[in-house]
């Protein structure tokens, strides 16, 4: 038994020793500098590997510097932010945060301007210059691009309505499609984000302005006819539905079959299994596609410490061979920059990425007014709410409950 | 029906109601760890295209080639059709860059190696006979080495780990031993509201600890440092490990240490030789505990580390940032849960004396 006793000390005095020997190494080491960059995009892990492997090495290399790459979301990072000017201790170099936040980031100074004029070859795509600049100046270089996108599973095909062209849908003929599976099939089988907080916001907001709506009013004109047309899916969506968190696991296993959802998940269901299933633009309007795009954008925080290498690295990542590798192998977002645009091919991928850039060029788009409320959270559970008591609660369209949504949502204005 | 045999019926009606609630609570128990671990095991297919999923991961996958006017198509068999199903590309043709692109979607959705010439050569036979039908035998750790290379950090977070579960064992059972048997040996005024008061430091949640934490770590540069989140681990199981020992350490007579100094050894001698070996389950306790205790825990070592994660934290960050790919986490959960089960299986002899108390 002592014997036993002996060896734990030993082991635990031994791991002990280890972490003083690792800690005095590091700190006696003159290796290359690191970069740290702190990010809201790219969370999955096959993400962050495929940028660690396949991007990261060849800025490494030129630059004698190491990425040291960290998710965080926009909330911790803009706290971290606001703590770091107080203190007057940057340790990030580079943020990437969303276009729902950058207004808050460029009037409180956290970060410094960007020298675009001195980046040749790239051309950031005007959809998202409102939110990456202000004043004329740039502060954020775009990156991560997102609209939303339709996903069909080959089953439901059978169901579309004859004369429909999937690819050139309305949402008139996306309700009827919907409904007609559920009849064919006993039991809904289209999906949204049920759980509360997450994207349900934007898929509907999306749909609104296709009609005219004005994002995030719930009680617009645009936005009183499509939850008239949406109370018909009272049944059209999955009896789980207000379970899901996102729509890739239902699309994938089947549970699922027809969503109109962020490019990224519809992305990460379709890229698994392409022949299985159809995607296409978002169903449009009497105004045309709409759809909600959101953004984030590569700054440097001011007094950042390793503020030249910081710039190498947006300008790195901005190249536009390098914009469309990383949109490529993370996932399927829109590569922001033109000429990146311009290389895509006809894979998977580029056929999730075209289909976005269509929504973004031809579409009636709208950014994430986030910091036009005291919390973004709050607003999009007052959709969530109403999807709750309206759609799948009673599915009878009642203007009542939309008035009174709105008035909490002028509540939750600044 | 006489009195006996019916108190023989009551009696086994009884027994039977007591079984089937207990295999009901063992089954509520074991089957979530049981599709972990078989999840872990299973492709991307398997875990998103079946239903109802299987209990046991395949060994290896079906698949089928045939050919048309547009192209060559992939089919995977599928049980819950009963049949094959397309896979992959829409349509591929026979050259290398769809050849590869075939090749890595097959490893990555399906955890099956196939070399791009293997594939010409079903697609030869395809060119001569319509279709080929083919098993490629499945890589069953595929998730688990797939977790280690995209999940960033994790053999380097596994070490800090280790590290960090290693000197809070060191810390806890040190300071806690010396604590508990100070309570059990000795009396001095205000032992009992001492020693309750050692636990009021367990009664607040991590979070809330780790949030000042996070200001004093840094101050003393151990913030994002295994040392600095031991010392915070070590905060609680320290007062664990004082209430485990001391009452270890009072289980064990004093005349028994009066004893070993009556034949000429010194208070220490008597402590290291007598006391200390009779303690070693109690303390083998604590170390499970404290082990168990940190390397599991989570909340606290999200915000006191940056860079150098726990695997833990590498784990749930994982699992935040995965969609649609549980059976990646699940292998990583797996991978976590293992170092925790060796550890308990190691001592698991000390923790039974400890419970069926100590034998003198």
């Amino acid at each position: 038994m002592r014997k036993v006793l002996i060896t734990l000390v030993m082991l635990s005095l031994l791991t002990t020793g280890f972490m003083f020997a690792g800690g005095q190494e590091e700190a006696a080491t003159d290796g290359p500098t690191s970069l740290v960059v702190s990010s809201r995009l790219w969370s999955p892990a096959a993400e962050q590997n495929f940028l660690y492997d396949e991007v990261f090495p060849e800025f490494e290399k030129e630059n004698n510097v190491i990425v040291k790459f960290e998710i965080l979301d926009d909330t911790v990072l803009l706290k971290r932010a606001k703590l770091q000017a107080e203190t007057g201790r940057v340790t990030t170099d580079v943020v990437i945060v969303h276009n729902g936040v950058m207004d808050q980031w460029i009037s409180n100074n956290y970060v410094e301007e960007l020298p675009v004029a001195d980046w040749p070859g790239r051309t950031f795509s005007a959809a998202f210059m409102d939110s990456i600049a202000s004043s004329g100046k740039t502060y954020f270089a775009p990156v991560g691009g997102d609209v939303y996108l339709l996903l069909a599973n080959n089953k439901a095909m059978k169901y579309l309505p004859a004369g429909v062209d999937v690819q050139d849908i309305t949402w008139e003929q996306y309700i009827d499609w919907a409904v007609a599976i559920a009849e064919g099939e006993g039991e809904g089988k289209c999906a949204v984000t049920g759980v509360p907080m997450k994207s349900l916001v934007y898929m509907y907001g999306g749909m609104f302005l296709s009609y005219g709506g004005e994002f995030p009013v719930i009680n617009s004109p645009g936005a009183l006819e499509g939850w008239k047309l949406l109370t018909k899916m009272h049944n059209a969506y999955s009896p789980t539905v207000m379970t899901y968190d996102n729509v890739t696991a239902p699309m994938k296993s089947g549970e699922t079959w027809l969503t109109v959802a962020h490019m990224a998940r519809t992305g990460e269901a379709y890229r698994s299994n392409p022949s299985n299933y159809v995607i296409a633009k978002a169903p449009k309007g009497p105004k045309g596609i709409g759809s909600i795009a959101g953004v984030s954008g590569f700054g440097v925080p001011v007094g950042a410490e390793h503020r030249d290498l910081a710039l190498k690295f947006i300008e790195f990542m901005t190249r536009p061979e390098i914009a469309v590798k990383v949109a490529r192998g993370t996932g399927g977002f829109l590569p922001p920059i033109d000429e990146a645009i311009a290389v895509l091919g006809d894979s998977p991928v580029d056929e999730v990425i075209k289909k976005g850039v269509m929504v973004l060029q031809t579409g009636v788009v709208s950014g994430v007014p986030g910091s036009a409320y005291t919390s973004w959270g709050a607003v999009k559970q007052v959709y969530d709410d109403v999807f709750a008591d309206m759609i799948i609660g009673t599915g009878v369209y009642d203007k009542a409950i939309l008035d009174a949504a709105q008035a909490k949502l002028e509540a939750l204005k600044k | 029906m006489n009195n006996v045999v019916k108190r023989q019926l009551r009696r086994s009606a009884k027994r039977t109601s007591l079984y089937i609630v207990l295999v009901g609570i063992a089954f509520i128990i074991i089957f979530p760890v049981f599709f972990l671990f078989s999840f872990s095991f299973m492709s991307d297919y398997e875990t998103y295209s079946e239903w109802p999923k299987p209990l046991v991961p395949s060994f290896k996958a079906n698949f089928m080639i045939d050919k048309n006017t547009e192209g060559y198509h992939l089919f995977i068999f599928n049980k819950s059709e009963d049949g094959f199903m397309p896979f992959g590309p829409l349509v591929f043709a026979n050259n290398e860059k769809d050849i590869d692109s075939l090749r890595k979607f097959i490893k990555l959705q399906s955890n099956c190696k196939i070399s791009s010439q293997k594939i010409v050569e079903y697609l030869k036979v395809v060119d001569n006979n319509s279709r080929v039908e083919f098993s490629i035998k499945k890589d069953l750790l595929a998730n688990y080495i797939l977790f280690f290379k995209v999940v960033n950090g994790a053999p380097k977070a596994v070490l800090n780990s280790l590290m960090v579960a290693g000197a809070t064992i060191l810390i806890s059972l040190s300071i806690g031993g010396l604590g508990g048997y100070a309570f059990a040996r000795y009396f001095f005024k205000g032992k009992n509201i001492l020693k309750l008061s050692v636990l009021f430091v367990r009664m607040f949640p991590a979070v809330s600890l780790a949030i000042p934490m996070v200001i004093i770590l840094a101050k003393m540069g151990l913030y994002d440092q295994p040392l600095g989140l031991s010392l915070v681990y070590s905060v609680g199981q320290i007062s664990m490990s004082i209430w485990i020992t001391a009452s270890v350490f009072m289980s064990i007579p004093v005349s028994l240490e009066e004893a070993a100094m009556i034949f000429g050894t010194s208070k220490v001698g008597a402590f290291w030789h007598v006391t200390l070996p009779l303690a070693l389950p109690g303390l083998a306790a604590c170390a499970m505990y404290s082990f168990i205790g940190s390397w599991n825990e989570v909340i606290a070592a999200v915000v006191l580390t940056q860079f150098n994660p726990t695997f833990p934290v590498v784990v749930y960050k994982a699992l935040v940032g995965s969609q649609g790919q549980i059976n990646l986490i699940t292998a990583g959960s797996v991978a976590q849960a293992l170092p925790a089960i060796i550890f308990t299986l190691i001592i698991r002899k000390y923790i039974i004396q400890m419970w069926g108390g100590v034998k003198v």
